[in-house]
């Protein structure tokens, strides 16, 4: 029971780096065309240029967090938080501006507003089940991850 | 080391998988503010010049209907010049519409 645990989890954190690290180099690859995208939003448009930088370095940082066995954890929680932030954004511009184009990297950027919702909130309950599944086993043996 | 076998499957795809994602041409910068709308029902007529219209330098307010090409932004300051643009390079599919030099989808109806 408790190696399928541990293969879950260390699945779900590769799929976070997964695409963590892919939309980060994505949008360093197509920098100029990221940054004018989110310059165009009605919510975050006045803060583009400090956005644009700390998002890619945030998810880089994340997927190293869920890469290092130690900060697992840690990298599970900033990825719920990360990705419920993405999805109250994905929620705001489906409400009040749904003509504008998705400020996402690579290949994400040409779901529509409703493809991308579903996926994110697909990926935040994946992120909230690895949380969930870890803390519970490790009360019961502390760096169950470590082994 | 097998504890971190997947984390680095996972690091190895991303770069990879980004490497050949194909990318959108960037934006020139500030000279980057005309926007020109395109009334016509399909993506096919794009090449119409007549369909296109100057929305001036404000950022739109959006559009709706069908799912077609809606806003383009250019960097040509007229709509003569754009339309001249349109007139030579003749697009007929999103895709060669984005392809002219200076000129990008801004938003689509139907996103």
């Amino acid at each position: 029971m408790n190696r399928n645990k541990i293969y879950f989890i260390n699945l779900v954190a590769a799929l976070f780096i997964l695409l963590f690290t892919y939309t980060a180099f994505s949008k360093f690859l197509d920098f100029r065309n990221f940054q004018y995208t989110l310059g165009k939003s009605p919510l975050v448009g006045r803060y583009h240029t400090m956005i644009a930088w700390a998002l890619p370095v945030g998810e880089l940082i994340t997927s190293v967090l869920l890469f290092m066995p130690r900060t697992k954890l840690a990298g599970l929680h900033v990825s719920l938080l990360l990705m419920s932030v993405f999805t109250l954004y994905i929620a705001y511009m489906l409400a009040f501006a749904p003509h504008l184009p998705c400020s996402c990297g690579g290949v994400i950027r040409w779901m529509n507003w409703k493809q991308h919702l579903v996926f994110n909130l697909f990926f935040t309950g994946l992120a909230g089940a690895g949380i969930y599944i870890h803390k519970n086993d490790s009360e019961r043996q502390p760096n169950f991850l470590l082994q | 080391m097998k504890k971190y076998m997947l984390g680095i499957i996972a690091f190895v795809l991303a770069i990879s998988f980004s490497a050949f994602t194909t990318h959108q041409k960037a934006r020139p910068g500030k000279t980057f503010t005309n926007y020109y709308e395109f009334d016509g029902s399909s993506n096919s007529g794009l090449y119409q010049t007549g369909d296109w219209v100057s929305l001036g330098t404000d950022l739109p307010s959006g559009c709706g209907g069908a799912n077609v090409v809606c806003i383009v932004s250019a960097s040509e300051s007229t709509l003569g010049a754009f339309q001249s643009s349109i007139s030579s390079a003749h697009p007929t599919s999103e895709t060669e519409l984005d392809n002219i030099d200076g000129v990008s989808i801004f938003s689509r109806k139907n996103p």
